[in-house]
């Protein structure tokens, strides 16, 4: 019978993502410890880009044993995660406006896929392992 | 929904592992299936059935609240 799952990587393909988010470290302590002597920015966007590549291998990469539970654990962790960020979005000036006193949204792009990341692996892994 | 996953698996003497392996399928697949936290989908309760022996109705019935 036709698959019409979604189409992941090769397991093999976590090696990658936990190698570039080891990387990802030795380059934060290296910028941290200024053994790297580049350019603040630079760096940053490096590591944030790093990080972000990490996450996302790591997302879209079989289990050790795919199946369909797993697939199905994934399909709505993913729809968390989207209602996580619109909620994100929503409720951010309203935090900015309680902590800040100002109600304009100053989110940058890799926080928000970062702590969508963050949330997508805490719904993803809690959900495989409890449900 | 509930099923006979548990007997039918007891019957054959056979572990979750044991089972999950023959299904291709994880042992917490096979746990929450079990513990009808998971419903297979029909791909998976023909394999059961096969491996089991036994009609799908057998594994299977609906309660109910379904």
């Amino acid at each position: 019978m036709e698959n019409k799952d979604l189409k992941l990587l090769p397991y093999k393909f976590k090696i990658v993502g936990y190698a570039l988010l080891a990387i990802s470290i030795l380059v934060f302590i290296g910028a941290f410890t200024e053994i790297i002597s580049v350019e603040k920015a630079i760096i940053k966007n490096v590591l944030f880009n790093l990080v972000l590549i990490a996450f996302l291998i790591l997302a879209i990469s079989k289990e050790k044993i795919e199946d369909e539970r797993s697939m199905k654990l994934r399909l709505v962790a993913f729809a968390a995660t989207f209602l996580y960020g619109v909620l994100f979005i929503i409720v951010s000036p309203f935090v900015n406006i309680l902590f800040h006193g100002s109600f304009e949204i100053d989110i940058h792009a890799y926080q928000l896929l970062f702590t969508m990341f963050l949330w997508y692996f805490v719904v993803f892994y809690f959900m495989k392992k409890f449900n | 929904m509930k099923n006979t996953i548990k007997v039918e698996r007891a019957k054959k003497d056979m572990t979750q592992e044991d089972l999950a392996k023959l299904l291709g399928v994880s042992r917490q697949t096979v746990n929450s299936m079990e513990k009808n936290r998971y419903a297979p989908s029909t791909i998976l309760a023909l394999k059961l059935s096969k491996i089991f022996n036994c009609s799908v109705n057998d594994i299977f019935q609906l309660e109910n609240t379904d």
